[in-house]
């Protein structure tokens, strides 16, 4: 599903942030992406995301060279990954409702069923209550819930998660793993990025580690 | 999606009163100038048509005029092959007619003591009279004895008609110049309102959203704003030419009122208005997307 091959990418020309990067995800796989703080897990994400472009090597993405993709191409893309921003991006003029519900649009779904999907995931994420508030009138951890249920809200074939529970404690942590659990057992491709040796220990999957830009284990 | 992208395009309008007022203000007076033009236009030209038609040639006699000469001015008309029909007037006949339309103004007639109107001669033209063989006819006219004056409306219509037409030259200019006014106009508002949102665009692109998705909003906040300006211009206008039509000057000119736009042309600016609120946001969107 996922390919990386001898990717490298430097933020204006300095250091690489990643350098020589190689693995691979197949699909319906659910694998974490460790390392310390400015190992370049974000980077990688972002890679995969087409927001950044590498300056070296290749990468496919279901199939098809990202280099090689069209400009209208990269939305269709990115229609089908469900990300989960380390800094949350959620839209401030947005109440947390239209934050999840603009998943959806983008999609083109129906209004109905926008309004039956984001009320479940709402739901399922804890923060229903929360709807009618605004990003900036919530808690970290409640934003960063949301930020969950604006991926998760739309099936994504791919799930990109960064630091996904960085906020969270323990309880909240766990539940919010169940719900990545779900969806990967409904056959989503799930990359989580943490630092949280705790998550891996509960739920061991396959470890991609990174340190200071290098792969160093695929276990 | 549709209703989404009217909602949200409400709301930056609303985000954004102050802005929003403002530019549709400035849009309105933009478009307003066009309205205020197309209207003084075409109340003008009615009030010409009107006038050419209602007295097409009256020649007044000089009060000295003797018989012989009444005479000569006579046949010379009703030979002409452009005339139709010649009424006479007399001095005192126009007074009693006058009396009979002007009671109130009557009063100051008689207390000059004398008869100031003259006698006249209303020459109807046949309606095939070519305006050039018709000035021929007045030129000969005015030449002959005791002919004080001859009062030709198209004449006075033809300059005015002249006028009309560099008129019309200059409400080109004005057009053209309202046209682009208003695309800068709503083109700066919207490119303020992208540069606003460009964050939250931002957050869209990566969340895969189709340009048009992007788009949409702040292209019919654009529409929004030229109907909407649009609209304001034609009511001001339409008070303005309401309140106009009732003040003494304007009445004596056009007696059944001053006409309002007719409906192509105010579905026309309407529609111009919002045309142009369209393309201005589109190309704000454009400048600001390349950035
Ligand atoms: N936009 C940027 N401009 C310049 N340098 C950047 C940018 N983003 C990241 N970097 C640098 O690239 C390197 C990798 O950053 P990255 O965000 O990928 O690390 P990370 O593994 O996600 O760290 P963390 O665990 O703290 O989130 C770091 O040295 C960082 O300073
Ligand atoms: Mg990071």
């Amino acid at each position: 599903m996922i390919q990386f091959y001898h990717v490298s990418k430097s933020y204006d020309g300095r250091q690489q942030a990643v350098s020589d990067i190689s693995f691979r995800v197949k699909k319906g796989e659910f694998v974490y992406l460790t390392g310390p703080s400015g190992a370049g897990k974000s980077t990688i994400l972002r890679l995969m995301i087409c927001a950044e472009t590498p300056d070296d090597g290749q990468i496919l993405i279901a199939g098809r060279n990202i280099a090689r993709l069209k400009q209208h191409d990269i939305p269709k893309l990115r229609r089908g990954i469900g990300v989960v921003f380390q800094d949350f991006k959620l839209i401030e003029r947005k109440t947390v409702y239209e934050n999840v519900a603009l998943s959806l649009r983008i999609l083109g779904y129906s209004e109905e069923v926008i309004r039956k999907k984001t009320g479940h995931v709402l739901k399922s994420v804890g923060v229903y209550s929360r709807k009618d508030s605004y990003p900036l009138q919530l808690s970290g951890g409640e934003q960063q819930r949301v930020a969950i249920a604006r991926a998760l809200v739309k099936d994504p074939i791919i799930l990109v998660a960064d630091e996904p529970t960085g906020n969270l404690d323990w309880d909240v942590t766990q539940d919010i793993m169940a719900l990545i659990k779900d969806i990967h057992a409904q056959g989503t491709t799930v990359i989580v990025a943490t630092h949280n040796r705790e998550i891996i220990k509960r739920m061991p999957k396959r470890v991609l580690h990174i340190e200071a830009g290098r792969m160093l284990e695929q276990g | 999606m549709i209703r989404y992208f009217i909602s949200s395009a409400f709301r930056n309008l609303w985000e954004a009163k102050v802005t929003s007022l403002f530019t549709a203000v400035t849009l309105s007076v933009a478009l307003g100038f066009l309205g205020t033009y197309l209207a003084v236009f075409m109340n003008m030209k009615a009030a010409l048509d009107l006038m050419s038609e209602k007295f097409p040639l009256s020649v007044y006699l000089s009060d000295h005029v003797s018989q012989a000469q009444l005479d000569a001015v006579q046949d010379r008309l009703k030979g002409s092959p452009l005339v139709s029909g010649v009424t006479y007037t007399s001095k005192d006949k126009a007074l009693e007619d006058f009396r009979g339309s002007r009671k109130d103004e009557a009063a100051l007639i008689d207390s000059l003591g004398t008869n100031p109107l003259p006698a006249s001669l209303d020459v109807a033209l046949r309606p095939d009279a070519g305006p050039e063989a018709a000035m021929a006819l007045v030129k000969e006219v005015r030449t002959m004895q005791g002919v004080d004056e001859v009062n030709y409306m198209q004449e006075e219509a033809g300059k005015l008609r002249s006028m009309l037409a560099s008129f019309r030259i200059a409400g080109l200019a004005l057009g053209l110049a309202v046209l682009m006014g208003v695309v800068f106009i709503s083109y700066s508002t919207l490119r303020l309102a992208v540069l606003n949102h460009s964050e939250e665009i931002a957050v869209m692109k990566l969340m895969g959203a189709a340009r048009i998705f992007i788009m949409g909003p702040f292209l019919l906040e654009g529409l929004f704003q030229g109907l909407i300006a649009a609209g304001l211009s034609l009511g001001v206008l339409y008070g303005l030419l309401h309140y106009l039509s009732g003040t003494p000057s304007v009445m004596l000119l056009a007696p059944g009122g001053l006409a309002f736009l007719p409906v192509w042309a105010w579905l026309g600016m309407i529609a111009s208005g919002g045309l142009l609120g369209l393309t201005g946001s589109l190309f704000a969107f454009v400048r600001t997307l390349r950035m």
